[in-house]
């Protein structure tokens, strides 16, 4: 059976035709092509980026993390080593403890309290209403109750093995609290070395930040602890635009 | 007729392979703009096969039409973005693809009017669609 095809002159149409698929064809690669672009833009930015980038970078990060610790104890040994010879030395050895400690790039160990928060056990309110945003443990409560352990004299107080120091920053990204740029996530376990009584006194306040947690049933229980260890900071902010003032002028407002 | 298939695929590679040029320029946002003139440019192709079927094809009506209404489909897109109106690519997809499927559904005809019907003519193998 011969298929009977419809041109029957194939030379008029040749040319246009051709044309018409060389346009065609450069279309259908740039639809490739523009289709293409829209996955190398979005990777560009740190939204696109895929889990294994993150998570290739957060193993990066935690090396450099694991050299720096390695590099500052091979240094404290260094100072110890060369200090340990005269008085004068020890003496500023012994100062320079004393502001590593409170500058959070010294680990220390002594006693203290340990805060554990989880999260609520409230099943009044389901997950899916409003009504569950104000019963988990926000920054904002998190930051109260450090500025608490504060206030009753915590000398080194941690999040989640995050040391918080002068400069560590708690705020509250999207659905998770960062402390030190470092994720933190329920059960938080918060812990304060100081005098182990006023810190449990300054916690079990009534009506003071645990006790307005535990109303809505957030799960928080405080241990007294005879030792407990607390970690140096990990990675310490430069400074880059302040520096050691050499004359003291009063600029603040009325208060001292 | 192996002309336009080569000329499908060099038309292809001229833009394809550069592409490493191309990737600074083309942005994501132009994609609708590309497709809704992929679409035309079908569009047209699917009338020429019906023009050739019917027997009044004319190269340069086509050649024109090819070009133009990947233009005018793109300009269109472009304006009603610009004015802010909405699905305005569902809109021009809505008439080329009715087209489109219009055009086809008579080569279709054409085309077993031919394979199955002999006897019948070209001219008078048209039911309405």
């Amino acid at each position: 059976m011969r298929v009977y095809v419809p041109i029957s002159k194939p030379q008029p149409w040749v040319l246009p035709v051709t044309l018409v698929c060389l346009a065609l064809g450069a279309l259908i690669a740039l639809m490739i092509i523009s289709s293409g672009v829209k996955d190398d833009a979005t990777t560009s930015t740190s939204l696109g980026k895929t889990p294994q980038e993150i998570t290739a970078l957060q193993q990066e990060n935690k090396q450099y993390e694991d050299e720096i610790a390695k590099l500052r104890t091979e240094k404290d040994e260094a100072v110890k080593k060369s200090s340990t010879a005269t008085e004068t030395n020890q003496g500023i050895q012994k100062e320079m403890d004393d502001l590593r400690m409170r500058a959070g790039t010294a680990s220390m160990i002594g006693p203290g309290i340990a805060i554990t928060i989880d999260d609520t056990n409230n099943t009044k309110f389901p997950s899916d209403t409003g009504g569950m945003k104000a019963l988990i443990m926000h920054d904002w409560d998190m930051l109260m109750l450090v500025n608490e352990l504060r206030a009753a004299g915590a000398e080194a107080i941690s999040v989640n093995n995050e040391r918080v120091a002068g400069e560590s920053p708690i705020r509250c990204v999207g659905p998770v609290i960062m402390v030190n740029s470092h994720q933190v996530a329920p059960p938080f376990k918060v812990l304060a070395i100081g005098k182990t009584d006023t810190l449990y006194g300054a916690v079990k306040l009534p009506q003071g930040v645990l006790d307005n947690l535990m109303l809505l049933g957030i799960q928080v229980q405080v241990d007294k602890k005879t030792s407990i260890t607390i970690p140096a900071l990990n990675v310490l902010p430069p400074i880059e635009s302040g520096k050691i003032a050499t004359e003291v002028k009063k600029e603040g407002g009325p208060g001292r | 007729m192996w002309l336009p298939i080569l000329a499908l695929f060099i038309g292809f590679m001229a833009v394809f392979l550069p592409q490493q040029h191309l990737n600074n320029m083309l942005k994501p946002e132009y994609t609708p703009y590309i497709g809704i003139a992929l679409v035309a440019g079908i569009d047209s192709i699917v009338g020429a096969i019906r023009a050739l079927a019917e027997g009044h094809f004319n190269d340069r009506v086509f050649v024109s039409g090819f070009f133009t209404n990947a233009i005018l489909a793109a300009g269109l897109l472009y304006l009603g973005n610009t004015l802010r109106i909405e699905h305005v690519a569902v809109a021009i997809m809505v008439a080329l693809v009715f087209r489109i499927f219009n055009n086809f559904g008579f080569v279709r005809r054409f085309v077993f009017a031919r394979l199955f019907e002999k006897k019948l003519s070209a001219d008078n193998s048209f039911p309405e669609p």
